[in-house]
């Protein structure tokens, strides 16, 4: 037989502060150790090399991304040639850096016309942003 | 009529701060950052396009390096398909104040120029640039 002192038991309410406490170490985890980007077009495949010097954070860049087909999308989304246009006026004014995420099957000729692109419009700095391993 | 005195002191006593939507709204930042943070090991390589060089490609200083859609690198007159030997080549013909400027042909992908940009820097073969316009490498 059941004895009666369950149904006390049944009402003490379960302390779901472990639980909280694990989650929220899952999220600064998540905050500190991952970075925030745009994600990358259905496909991507990243460029990959090994001697490229890591990416630093938090510095003033914008991302270009450069597709299979040579479209050339900014910020994760599709952008017309007076929109890149602008941008690398804007991002020139500024200072910042052009950073260029290009498939590995993209036409050179795509990724280099870019970045001769972003030299007329008087951008000091751009960088070709590989990975180091397949994530 | 209002609720006695002595009852409301009970039930605040019994009053408990409910945890759920505390719960709820940390679970979803977690499902929001697990699905957008990034673990990837990003790297940046600076490839300049030749448009950044003073001088054109047919100066006697540059250093021409066709690459082929089928991984054939030309230099010169010599062709190889092997990296490590490509940048020897490059190495043994440059000059240290001269340029070396990569000719992708039409139809070559980024990837292996990278590749080749990153085999002439582990040959310590400096000022490497890439032509930004395609076509037939210079002889």
């Amino acid at each position: 037989m059941t004895p009666l002192r369950a149904t006390a038991a049944s009402h003490k309410p379960d302390s779901t502060l472990p639980l909280i406490n694990i989650v929220l170490l899952l999220v600064l985890a998540f905050m500190i150790a991952g970075t925030v980007a745009a994600p990358l077009p259905e496909g991507f495949d990243p460029l990959q090399s090994m001697r490229g010097a890591p990416q630093p954070r938090g510095e003033n860049r914008v991302d270009f991304t450069v597709t299979q087909s040579g479209d050339v999308q900014l910020n994760g989304s599709a952008a017309s040639s007076k929109d890149l246009q602008a941008a690398l006026e804007a991002l020139a004014e500024t200072g910042g850096k052009l950073s260029v995420k290009a498939d590995s099957r993209a036409p050179a000729s795509a990724v280099m016309e870019l970045l001769a692109d972003a030299e007329t419009a008087n951008i000091k700095e751009a960088v070709v942003v590989t990975i180091g391993s397949k994530p | 009529m209002g609720t006695p005195l002595s009852t409301l002191g009970t039930r605040r006593s019994r009053v408990q701060l409910s945890l759920t939507p505390l719960i709820d709204v940390v679970f979803i930042l977690l499902v929001f950052f697990m699905l957008v943070s990034q673990f990837a090991d990003w790297r940046q390589i600076d490839l300049r396009p030749q448009a950044m060089l003073g001088g054109g490609a047919g100066d006697t200083q540059t250093l021409i390096v066709g690459l082929y859609p089928d991984q054939t690198i030309r230099i010169g007159d010599r062709s190889t398909q092997d990296l490590a030997e490509a940048a020897a080549i490059v190495r043994a013909k440059s000059t240290s104040d001269g340029a070396v400027v990569i000719q992708p042909r039409d139809g070559v992908a980024i990837q292996p120029v990278i590749d080749l940009v990153q085999a002439l820097d582990a040959a310590e073969v400096s000022n490497v640039r890439v032509d930004s316009q395609t076509g037939e490498p210079m002889p």
